[in-house]
């Protein structure tokens, strides 16, 4: 029975060859669980990019070691060694010198022991006395003499040391300026020698330095130690590379966690200078003066990656990073390449970088234009000019200032028939191919031909029914059309509207088959003041004279779009009619209430009731002014953070598109009603958003600008806050791009003035109003926005009242001032002249022959008669009151510095006088005589008249 | 005198006097070296010196209570690793299992207590099982059966706490879900039939502010209070109640008879 | 191939599906020794995991089987297959040793006694080793799942529990959530406690058995196989969004719309059979539901006391006899309330929502 124990239940060797292999199979896991541990994604990056590195340094090494540094070197070094020879007759002086220098260190450094024993002394006494004399005067009363006695004693002490600290101190500071002098002189000797020693130092240097930086880089068995398993906690050469920001938080669904971007780790060469052309990840940010660089406004440390990127800046590998593709050529090569697919499983993956400039909505939204972000500012100028706006609520723009995108239909009936506002709502394009009226029927969701129709007809009913009569003014007389086509040309109209292939820009509706639109009567009157027809039209007056207006409607009448006129007019349906209105009135009413309802309608009651249910139900208010709906609310979702909207609540019913915001936006506004395909819907549920023929890249910023509606996290520290000056610029700009100013004048440099290509010579084309802020007066530019007075009669173009508000004029005005840095002061500064200078400004006056080109007088156009139209410039006797006084001083040292292009000649170039002999040729001089002279033009004027 | 045989480097240190004082048994080969090896270590003293051949093989108890005490033992060793890196706060929870994802060195520890938390729920049922179909939960060892229950409970409690810490979706979710039910118990729910008996003058006790539910949450909805009560729950309390009832089960087992064979 | 799809998800409807599955257990229980023989048994695992590998080359089958949390569930399903098999065949080759009047396994080996060292510590060693083995390999293949941070306002549909309560998440569909929810759990976790204190069976201390614990054997089986394994299989995989049941193949469509009014008792009384207005106060219009919930927990237990279970009465004593009874009942209870779910549409055979108390 005993030893029945010690049998084996198991054959022990086999469990013993179990064993063995179970343990090697353990070994062999632990050890692809540390390969798989060890071997990451982005150390693969580093590797190749380490390797890159070595290549560019090596190239630096060559550089230093170049043919011309070697000579160089080799020149320091002989003229060092001449040095050195020099130096040896001196080397008695030297050694005799430093002997003493010596004799004085041991000297110091005795005295300075002693001193310092005394000075301990001095302390304890100080000590002693201070306690004792503030203990007695603590008891004054019943002082005992042994206390006092005992006080002076201290007191005597305390002095004795005091003066022998005091001799000791001097000594030193005598000891210690021998020895500086010597020094000094044993320096002055050594001098040039220790030069050049220094500068081969530092040549030397500067290659060690370059050297190390291989050694480092270059694959070596330490460096493959260091960067071993288990071993690469020490000091290794690859590791993770991260950006921690104090102040910016990443959104981890309404928890704010510290940002921390890894994106350095692959992306190693984003802020190094010379890996432009690298291939990615490691290519250099593109302009780093603005991003990325420690010195741009972004810099990489404070802003880290994911502010404008987004996308998961912690994780460090390409998938769960969430790069998106910008294109699908570039999705499906990701595809191959890192095998990546759309990142699952987080809310905001990375920018595609074609909409990156939406990050810049973060912090940048208070400036109307942003700098450098071309496709963010379309994009938010289409969102309001297209009427985006007027339908999809977004807080923070401006309500007030934004204006209704379409015509006011307030008073219709004075300006179109139904029968072409109704082929004209039914397929806008068909009319005018580049019109910003969006097409609302004939889409994808449409219900039926008759049924829209019917729409179509009832919406224009009512339209016509609820507009007000208006009357044109009565104005006779036969137009001329050349003569009308002649004036379109010249004076100014192609600023906004185009006409045929004149296209200036499409700020304003294309005119080539106005003809076909409008009657004669309402053209007139509105040529001759359209805010008869609508008070609050941005078409500003040109001041035609009757026969002018008469000239141009002619003209214009003339283009007509015979194919429009042909199409036929949409019919009414009578059953869809019925079957819409009872829809209509079934909310509310029981199916009897509907029917008698129905039967007492008459035909006209009934079109007018739908089509007002219409009017409502496609929106029409939001670009058009009807009156009965001035405070109706918008029927388009707010988008004010239609970005930070989960994906979850984006229906894409059966479209097949990536799940993500971007293309959601750019599905939606191609094909509005896309959405609705393969639904059962009622005619009410269907999506109603018109469809807007924007062009690829009017698409692309649009979305980008839709991209940058986010909730913003940025703290209040970060964000572009605009101080006075800025404010003012940005208040003004709106203003100057809804009036189109651009269509004429060059707003900036390079910006705006595109009607200057109608013009053979530029002196006849509208003037540039760049630094318009430093040349004119306030008081001077109000007047002229209000009403504009001649100033270059030669010019056919016609500067048109605007019909501004003086709160418009005044934002305008300080628009122009800030921006040029003229501060507000109540009163322009005025010259004072004074005799002497006033006699010399006339005297120069005369030589540099002003007259030539300048009137000096009323109505006189250059006094020498037949001079090129090209040397015309504007009566100097304006300039008292319109021109900056500081402003004209400016503008005679370097006028081409102010308006480049300019037909005033330079006359004092870098500030040489032509004259010597007036002033004693003082340039500054001569210009304030000048400015002085011209300025009491006026009064000189008038005192001549008097005589 | 021929001298002693020169003995081996390793014989040596086996008689030096720290090895001795280790191991105070020479190599387990022969019946008292093998009894000594196994009453000389209290871990292996968790088994009997000899037991009945029956309740030694595998096919018998197929180890799944060795296999589920050993993964808890995995469980233990992965679960303080993996503390060293989480911080149970609602703003760092998520980033810090991203990190442990990313860039933790031997981020596979999570991976490992994950799949592990699966393989014991599964152990024990297994194990559960086979004690059932062997019979062995009949007198006299119904109360380490009873035992073995408790535990089973712990372990799914235990699993289903640790369900929440990576704060993600899954993780707010599964616990809602799992949750919800809680405000159905009769009485203690304050949607459970019964609750709305239990009111003195109008006021009722039980509601939603504190209810069982509220008791396990921490709160109205499973929130950062949830997070720290069942990270508190999952690496304190439930392991500890495990071990100890562990330890009353294994000295059951063996004060009951060892494994169970026919009588 | 999408023929035989459709086909395979249209008979995994839940009434087909888990009918196949009560009808299949008792069929195997009752010809236990015919069904765990070894060449039967690997041509149902043989056949099984063909119907798994196969259909792993449907994508949406294998997106949901494939899914991090998913694949320990189809291990523990494999695993449960086996070791049932391998405890029902051992059971039933002791039945065959006994009937033979030979010793079974244990019993010839009960009183020979081994050193623990190497014999047991040495196999414990072993699997210890191997488990190590499996878990670094499953995680070293498996990543563990991460999705979007906790977003308490987006609830993903569907948001199941942990796998191992999905069982009782199914019962939600056919249960009021105290039953389910509660109850439910309690009563599984009594139960297994009484087990010991309600098997007065000598027999089968100790050894593998199916004869002689026939009852004991098939009433667990069938609470744990059926009613807790098979349901989380349920649960996990045929189970999607909106908590619609879907078929293995069949993509899980948010959208999806199944059409399942159902009502309670007292409505199908009241309105279908009497035609009168439901009444006002609770315990007229629940009269009948209550009615029936006594008649079922209890005059059943009394009329079998009486009849079939005469001798488990007299064994047991009348406590212990009413207790297993309660517990029986209980578990079925499961899957009638499923029939009357299927069958009539029944929602609660007591409804009395003032108080949260449905049945």
């Amino acid at each position: 029975m005993a030893d029945k124990k010690n049998e084996f239940l198991y054959n022990t060797a086999k469990l013993s060859v179990i064993f063995g292999i179970a343990s090697v199979i353990l070994f062999l896991v632990v050890l692809c669980v540390i390969v798989d541990d060890y071997s990451r994604e982005w150390k693969k990056y580093q590797r190749s990019f380490n390797k890159m590195q070595v290549e560019q340094t090596k190239g630096e090494l060559e550089e230093l070691t170049k043919k011309t540094r070697q000579k160089k070197m080799a020149r320091i070094e002989k003229k060092l060694k001449e040095e050195e020879e020099s130096l040896k007759e001196q080397k008695t002086v030297l050694k005799e010198k430093e002997k003493q220098l010596k004799q004085l260190d041991k000297e110091i450094l005795l005295l300075d022991t002693d001193l310092k024993s005394q000075q301990a002394e001095l302390e304890a006494i100080k000590y002693q006395f201070e306690e004792q004399r503030a203990h007695s005067d603590e008891h004054l009363v019943q002082v005992e003499v042994s206390q006092e006695s005992k006080l002076a004693l201290l007191k005597e002490e305390l002095n004795r040391w005091k003066i022998l600290v005091g001799e000791n101190k001097s000594i030193k500071g005598e000891l210690i300026f021998q020895r500086t002098t010597l020094e000094n002189e044993i320096n002055s000797i050594l001098e040039n020698k220790s030069e050049l020693v220094e500068s081969l130092a530092l040549m030397r240097s500067e290659e060690k330095r370059v050297k190390d930086k291989i050694k480092n880089l270059k694959p070596s068995l330490f460096n493959a130690f260091r960067n071993s398993p288990m071993f690469d906690f020490i000091a290794p050469t690859l590791r993770i590379r991260q950006l921690v920001m104090e102040d910016l938080y990443d959104d981890l669904s309404f928890v704010q966690v510290p940002k921390i971007d890894r994106c350095t780790t692959c992306h190693l060469g984003i802020d190094l200078k010379g890996f432009e052309d690298a291939p990615q990840p490691f290519t250099t940010h593109p302009n780093l003066d603005l991003y990325v660089s420690s010195s741009s406004p972004h810099a990489m440390e404070t802003f880290g990656c994911t502010s404008c990127h987004s996308g998961n800046g912690q994780a460090i590998d390409f998938y769960h990073a969430g790069h998106a593709a910008n294109s699908n050529e570039q999705a499906h090569e990701w595809e191959e390449k890192y095998d990546w697919h759309p990142l699952k499983h987080w809310a905001e993956p990375m920018l595609p970088l074609k909409y990156v400039e939406s990050s810049c909505l973060q912090c940048h939204d208070q400036q109307l234009v942003i700098p450098e972000a071309v496709e963010l500012n379309e994009g938010r100028q289409l969102f309001e000019e297209m009427g985006c706006v007027g339908c999809h609520e977004v807080k923070g723009l401006p309500e007030e200032e934004i204006r209704k995108a379409g015509p006011s239909l307030k008073r219709i009936r004075g300006k179109v028939d139904p029968g072409w506002t109704a082929k004209w709502l039914k397929d806008p394009k068909s009319f005018r191919p580049d019109t910003k009226m969006p097409s609302f029927f004939g889409l994808s969701n449409a219900a039926s031909e008759e049924v829209e129709d019917t729409q179509v007809h009832a919406i224009v009913t009512y339209l016509f029914d609820q507009s007000e009569e208006f009357v044109p003014e009565e104005i006779t007389g036969e137009g001329d059309a050349e003569q009308g086509q002649k004036l379109v040309k010249e004076i100014g109209c192609l600023g906004c509207h185009s006409v045929g292939e004149d296209k200036v820009s499409d700020f304003a509706p294309n005119l080539s088959q106005i003809g076909s639109k409008v009657n004669v009567p309402w053209l007139v009157d509105w040529l001759k003041n359209p805010k008869h027809y609508n008070p609050e039209t941005s078409m500003p007056s040109l001041r035609l004279t009757d026969q002018e207006a008469l000239d141009v409607a002619a003209f214009l009448v003339t283009l007509k779009n015979e194919p429009f006129e042909e199409l036929a007019e949409p019919e009414l349906n009578q059953d869809a009619l019925e079957e819409m209105v009872r829809e209509d009135l079934r909310e509310g009413l029981t199916d009897k209430q509907v029917n008698e309802k129905l039967a007492s309608m008459s035909q006209d009651e009934k079109v007018v009731y739908l089509g007002e249910k219409l009017t409502n139900f496609y929106g029409c208010y939001a670009c058009h002014d009807i009156s009965g709906f001035e405070d109706a609310t918008r029927i388009g979702v707010e988008l004010t953070h239609e970005s930070s909207k989960p994906m979850e609540q984006f229906d894409f019913g059966f479209v097949d598109v990536p799940h993500t915001h971007q293309s959601f936006y750019q599905t939606k506004i191609k094909q509005p009603r896309i959405f609705d395909q393969g639904k059962e819907k009622t005619r009410k549920e269907k999506l109603r958003m018109p469809q807007f023929n924007l062009t690829e890249d009017q698409r692309n910023s649009l979305v980008t600008y839709l991209s940058g509606l986010k909730v913003n996290h940025v703290p209040m520290n970060r964000l572009k806050l605009l101080d006075e000056q800025e404010r003012l610029v940005e208040d003004g700009k709106r203003l100057i791009r809804d009036m189109n100013c651009a269509g004429c004048h060059e707003v900036d440099t390079g910006v705006g003035g595109d009607i200057g290509k109608y013009v053979d010579d530029s002196v006849m084309a509208p003037p540039s109003i760049v630094g318009q802020g430093a040349r004119v007066q306030g008081d001077w530019f109000h007047e002229f926005l209000k009403a504009p007075s001649e100033i270059r009669p030669w010019l056919k173009t016609r500067m048109p009242t605007f019909g501004f508000t003086d709160e418009e004029i005044d934002v305008i005005i300080k628009h122009f001032r800030a921006e040029d840095g003229v501060e507000e002061t109540f009163s322009e500064t005025k010259a004072q002249p004074t005799e002497e200078s006033l006699a010399a400004g006339a005297l120069l006056f005369d030589q540099l022959r002003c007259i030539q080109c300048h009137a000096v007088t009323e109505g006189m156009v250059g006094s020498s008669g037949e001079v090129s139209a090209s040397e015309l410039a504007p009566n100097l006797l304006l300039s008292r009151d319109r021109l900056r006084h500081e402003w004209i001083v400016d503008w005679l040292k370097n006028p081409d510095a102010l308006m480049p292009g300019t037909g005033m000649p330079g006359y004092f170039p870098d500030l040489q006088s032509p004259l010597p002999d007036i002033l004693e040729g003082d340039a500054m001089k001569q210009i304030i005589a000048l400015r002085d002279y011209v300025v009491q033009l006026p009064e000189e004027n008038d005192k001549k008249k008097k005589k | 005198m021929a001298t002693a045989p020169k003995k081996s480097l390793w014989e040596n240190f086996r008689q030096s006097q720290i090895w001795k004082s280790i191991f105070r048994h020479g190599k387990p080969t022969d019946k008292r070296n093998r009894s000594l090896v196994i009453l000389s270590n209290v871990f292996l003293h968790l088994h009997p010196v000899t037991a009945r051949k029956s309740g030694i093989r595998i096919s018998y108890t197929w180890c799944m209570g060795g296999l589920a005490f050993f993964i808890f033992l995995v469980e233990v060793i992965t679960g303080v690793l993996l503390m060293f890196y989480y911080r149970p706060t609602a703003e760092y929870a998520f980033s810090d299992i991203m990190a442990l994802r990313d860039h933790v060195p031997l981020g596979i520890m999570r991976e490992i207590h994950r799949w592990g938390a699966h393989a014991m729920v599964i152990a024990v049922w297994l194990h559960m099982f086979r004690v059932f179909m062997t019979g062995s939960y009949k007198p006299p060892r119904e109360f380490n059966w009873n035992i073995g229950v408790i535990l089973l409970v712990l372990t799914l409690l235990l699993s289903f706490t640790g369900y929440l810490l990576p704060w993600d979706q899954l993780a707010i979710w599964a616990i809602t879900v799992g949750s919800n039910m809680a405000r159905a118990t009769p009485f203690l729910g304050h949607e459970g039939p019964g609750a709305s008996f239990l009111n003195i003058a109008g006021v009722s006790l039980v509601h939603s502010g504190d209810d069982v539910r509220f008791a396990l949450l921490g709160g109205r909805f499973v929130g950062a209070a949830t997070l720290l009560r069942f990270y508190i729950l999952h690496c304190v309390a439930i392991p500890l109640a495990a071990a100890v009832l562990m330890a009353v089960h294994f000295w059951r087992i063996r004060k009951d008879g060892g494994i169970s064979t026919p009588v | 191939m999408d023929a035989l799809k459709n086909f395979i998800d249209t008979i995994s409807s839940p009434q087909l599906f888990i009918t196949a599955t009560i009808i299949g257990f008792f069929v195997v229980m009752h010809y236990v020794r015919f069904f765990t023989k070894t060449p039967v048994f690997l041509t149902f695992l043989g056949l099984f995991t063909t119907f798994f590998l196969v259909s792993l080359t449907d994508d949406h089958f294998r997106k949901i089987v494939t899914l991090p949390d998913n694949v320990p569930i189809v291990g523990m399903l494999f695993l449960i297959i086996f070791f049932t098999w391998f405890s029902l065949r051992k059971g039933v080759d002791n039945d065959i040793r006994t009937e033979k009047g030979e010793p079974t396994f244990e019993k010839s080996e009960a009183n020979e006694k081994l050193f623990v060292w190497p014999n047991l510590v040495y196999t414990e060693f072993l699997c210890m080793i191997l488990a190590t083995i499996v878990l670094l390999i499953w995680a070293l293949a498996l990543q563990a799942p991460l999705e979007e941070p906790a977003n308490p306002t987006i609830s993903p549909n569907p948001s199941k529990a942990p796998w191992y309560f999905l069982g009782l998440q199914e019962m939600l569909v056919y249960f009021d959530p105290w039953i389910a929810g509660v109850v439910l759990p309690v009563l599984i976790i009594v139960g297994l406690m009484a087990i010991p204190y309600l098997d007065k069976n000598k027999k089968g201390n100790g050894y593998y058995t199916f004869k002689e614990r026939k009852f004991a054997i098939v009433s667990f089986l069938f609470g744990f196989l059926v009613l807790w394994i098979f349901l989380i299989v349920i649960g996990t995989f045929l189970r999607g969004p909106n908590w619609n049941f879907f078929g293995p193949y069949e993509v899980w469509d948010v959208h999806k719309v199944v059409p399942s009014v159902n009502i309670n008792l007292s409505e199908i009384i009241f309105i279908k059979w009497f035609q009168t207005a439901m009444p006002r106060f609770w315990f007229t219009r629940e009269i009948f539901g209550i009615i029936l919930v006594f008649v079922y927990f209890g005059l059943i237990p009394i009329v079998l006391a009486k009849t079939l279970f005469k001798k488990f009465f007299m064994e047991m004593g009348a406590i212990r006899y009413g207790f297993l009874m309660m517990l029986l009942l209980t578990t079925v209870a499961l899957p009638i309330k499923m029939y009357l779910r299927w069958l009539f549409n029944i929602k609660y055979i007591v409804a009395i929502p003032e108080y949260f108390f449905n049945i």
